[in-house]
């Protein structure tokens, strides 16, 4: 059984080890695409008061599979739109008055690196990586928080642990599923001016967060250079603490995202 | 004459007619970059004071130049920076909103926190594959979150305070060797305001014009690096209006009336790392 499970490990070592001709999979992955975005969340707060809100953005998303396996993928994200009901001053919302709603993710750029291992019939392919990247903070309450001072201070360094799982049906069609782990780390600063300042915000409240995403999608090689992409999307946030002040934060958002691609 | 300049036409839609080789220009165009860049901005008010402002920025870009000579460069951007050089005291630095919740500004008078914008043009060989003429449009949507935009629209929803931005450019391109590149681009861009702004503000419509002249190094295998600086020119479509408790007017620290202020120039460089394809 020893022998069995050492030699099960080596081969797949090797496998890993010795370049694999991954042409196929460079045809879906080396590409990059413009993309449209629309999402409904979920607001909470520390009195199990819920709200939602509904986002549009649009998207920018460069990939690249290299010969020797290394995976790139990098993104910038806009949101072009946000709506969400008036939740009161310190959370505001859309006709509130206030010009941010809470949730803060506006602009991001972040890119993901991993290495693919794929299956020699060149259909399964399975892609472990790491993301980064830096995500704006614009929550109503975070700029709040902080006396509505430079919003470009107002920001997450972002990083996270992922895995992404692509099987190629055919040369015209590409279908995955994704699921990253990501730590939302606040620069802005807000969680020291929140403590300090219980009576308005409540003590637990913390902008740091956990986000768990997953993501089913397609792409589609429809004619020479021409790639089509959809996907859906799941967000799940934890906050780093518990919630129990009056300021509402996202806890689940859906949505899903079509794209306009080149390959090449 | 006549004969002549018929003969050249023909010459010039002849070139532009028939495919040519571009694979010379393409091992520099085709790729895709991840840039940081710095710049200084110049601000006008009414009152003809000035300030000074320095931004620093991150770029995701993407160029390609088809086999047909279509070329495309879609260009997004955030701002991760934004520091006044001006004197608070004196109404040229940056905070002092003075209103409730965002008393220290959240924005400045620079309107671009972000946004993606897109050129679309044809590249005509001038001289195979040294010199390359790209006249291009450009597309856009770029954000309008100045100070001024925001108190004007009683901090109502900030992803209704954007530009849809529209312009006509050239690039003029020369290929020293296969790795080193370097050209220049002046664009013409119309910025135009969606965000409505009340309180005597509008119109915020703009002109940019934009020179740039930059560097492409193809250094090892797929790898580029590229530099380049740019100066913008601002010609807003209206003076700044007279002020009122709504477009963050008032007076200077001796009494004088002050408006909004606008940007009028821009001097900035980026550096980007990329990957040719």
């Amino acid at each position: 059984m020893k022998k069995k499970f050492v030699g099960g490990v080596l081969l797949v070592l090797s496998g890993a080890a010795a370049p694999m001709d991954n042409s196929s999979f460079q045809q879906f992955e080396n590409e990059y695409n413009l993309g449209y975005g629309y999402q409904g969340g979920q607001l909470i707060d520390g009195s199990q008061n819920t709200s939602s809100f509904t986002a549009q953005s649009i998207n920018l998303e460069v990939e690249r599979l290299f010969d020797i396996g290394i995976w790139l993928d990098g993104n910038f994200n806009m949101v072009t739109n946000y709506s969400q009901p008036n939740l009161g001053s310190l959370n505001g919302g859309d006709g509130s008055g206030d010009p941010f709603g809470q949730d803060p993710f506006m602009f991001s750029l972040t890119a993901k690196v991993g290495y693919a291992f794929q299956t020699a019939d060149q259909h399964l392919q399975l892609t472990p990586y790491a993301m980064f990247g830096r995500t704006v903070n614009w929550a109503t309450s975070t700029v709040l928080a902080n006396g509505g001072q430079n919003l470009t201070g107002d920001y997450f360094y972002t990083g996270g642990l992922g895995g992404r799982i692509s099987y190629r049906i055919n040369q015209a069609i590409l279908v995955y599923a994704d699921e990253l782990y990501t730590y939302n780390w606040d620069n802005s600063g807000a969680v020291k001016s929140i403590q300090s300042n219980p009576d308005l915000y409540g003590k637990s409240y913390a902008a740091t967060n956990y986000t768990f995403t997953s993501t089913v999608g397609a792409k589609f090689n429809v004619y020479r250079d021409l790639q089509l992409g959809v996907n859906g999307f799941w967000n799940n946030y934890q906050p780093q603490s518990n919630i129990s002040g009056i300021v509402y934060t996202p806890t689940n958002t859906f949505g899903g995202m079509v794209s306009v691609g080149l390959t090449y | 004459m006549r004969k002549i300049v018929i003969g050249c036409l023909l010459y010039v839609s002849g070139t532009s007619a028939f495919a040519v080789s571009n694979g010379a220009f393409q091992a520099f165009d085709d790729e895709y970059n991840l840039g940081y860049s710095i710049a200084n901005t110049n601000f006008t008010n009414g009152a003809n004071d000035q300030t000074l402002q320095q931004s620093q920025a991150i770029n995701l870009e993407v160029e390609r130049l088809f086999d047909i000579g279509v070329w495309m460069d879609v260009d997004a951007n955030i701002v991760i920076s934004q520091n006044s050089l001006g004197n608070q005291a004196s109404g040229t630095g940056q905070g002092n909103s003075d209103t409730s919740g965002y008393p220290g500004m959240p924005s400045s008078q620079d309107p671009n926190l972000g946004g993606v914008n897109a050129k679309v043009g044809y590249a005509f060989p001038i001289l195979p594959e040294h010199l390359q003429l790209t006249p291009y449009l450009l597309v856009g949507r770029n954000s309008n979150l100045a100070m001024s935009t925001m108190v004007s629209n009683d901090y109502e929803n900030i992803t209704n305070d954007y530009y849809y931005t529209g312009g006509v450019g050239g690039r003029i391109e020369y290929r020293i060797n296969q790795y080193i590149f370097v050209y220049g681009d002046q664009l013409a861009a119309y910025n135009w305001d969606q965000s409505g702004p009340v309180g005597g503000v509008q119109p915020q419509n703009s002109m940019t014009f934009v020179s740039t002249i930059g560097a492409k190094f193809n250094v090892v295998k797929n790898l580029q690096l590229g530099i380049r600086g740019f100066y913008t020119n601002y010609q807003a479509e209206a003076s700044p209006p007279s002020p009122t408790s709504t477009n963050n007017g008032g007076t200077n620290s001796n009494g004088d009336l002050v408006t909004i202020y606008q940007p009028t120039s821009s001097l900035g460089a980026m550096f980007s790392i990329g990957l040719t394809y």
